[in-house]
């Protein structure tokens, strides 16, 4: 082994540093390397004495570092990975997300039908003895009695529907944070 | 020998090897060699300590048309020694006492 090619792996072996500090540790073992040349000492005597890159790099990582430090790397995507995920995305999410969509808006609208029955049960009710003039009592009664049945109605519509909506629309909003934030940061 | 004993007992030995005058990474493995076998993967982490702990300095200099590291102690370093001479000192005794058999007559 000659020392050029120890120095390409011990390089290699400190890979998940960042490049200023391998250079530096580089710098350490190339400046006791000349100074035994200089002492008489052959190349081949100072790798020995070195000993093999891989373990050097090793001893260094374990005293400093307790271990090999996590690589902090940005994820990087191949080409290939990018334009897959592109038609993926034109293909088949877009028309999901735009199903679902969908579905959140019509939950929405049923939500907002509830209220409104609701409500307007309610005015039909205490409308109703003006809306009733010349009809019997039973029919007033019957008519109030329909106005509160609507409302009722209308009102435990309003709720389901209400918690429907929001946890369709939080379950789509998860689904396209999980597709899209996760893999691209 | 516990490890953390030997990291300190290291840290003393290489901070003696630069308490008179200060010194680079191949004579400090020299100076250090008829006491204790220091190998420069294990030296280097050491340096790297000491200089984080202020117990040393260090300064590149041109030597012979390249760079050479130059480590020079501190009064933090010197310090340690000190601490480490005391240490040793109260070793000494406990040793006496076990040597002796645990208790003195």
């Amino acid at each position: 082994m000659t020392k050029k090619i120890w120095d390409k792996l011990f390089l290699n072996a400190l890979s998940p540093l960042p490049h200023q500090e391998r250079k530096k540790m580089l710098a350490y073992y190339d400046e006791i390397f000349a100074d035994k040349i200089e002492a008489g000492v052959s190349e081949k005597d100072i790798l020995e004495d070195f000993g093999a890159p891989e373990e050097c790099a090793r001893k260094i990582l374990e005293e400093q570092y307790d271990g090999v430090p996590e690589p902090k790397t940005l994820k990087r995507f191949s080409v290939g990975a990018i334009v897959g995920f592109f038609f993926l995305t034109l293909l088949l999410i877009i028309p999901l997300a735009s199903g679902a969509v969908a579905v959140v808006a019509a939950f929405g609208a049923c939500c907002v039908s509830g209220g409104v029955f609701a409500v307007g049960g309610v005015l039909f009710s205490l409308l109703s003895p003006f809306l009733t003039v010349g009809m019997s009592a039973a029919g007033v009664i019957a008519q109030i009695g329909s106005g509160l049945l609507l409302s009722g109605v209308g009102a435990l519509l309003f709720v389901g529907f209400f918690f429907l909506t929001k946890y369709t629309a939080v379950g789509v909003w998860k689904a396209l944070k999980f597709i899209y934030v996760r893999r691209v940061v | 020998m516990d490890i953390q004993l030997k990291k300190g007992l290291l840290d003393v030995c290489v901070l003696s090897a630069i308490r008179k005058e200060e010194s680079y990474g191949y004579k400090i493995i020299s100076d250090l060699k008829p006491y204790i076998k220091i190998s420069e993967s294990t030296l280097y982490p050491i340096l790297r300590r000491l200089e984080s702990a202020g117990a040393l300095q260090a300064r590149s200099a041109e030597y012979n048309g390249r760079l050479r590291r130059y480590f020079k102690i501190t009064d933090v370093g010197r310090k340690k020694i000190e601490e480490f001479i005391e240490t040793i000192q109260q070793f000494q005794k406990i040793s006496d006492f076990i040597l002796e058999g645990g208790s003195y007559d």
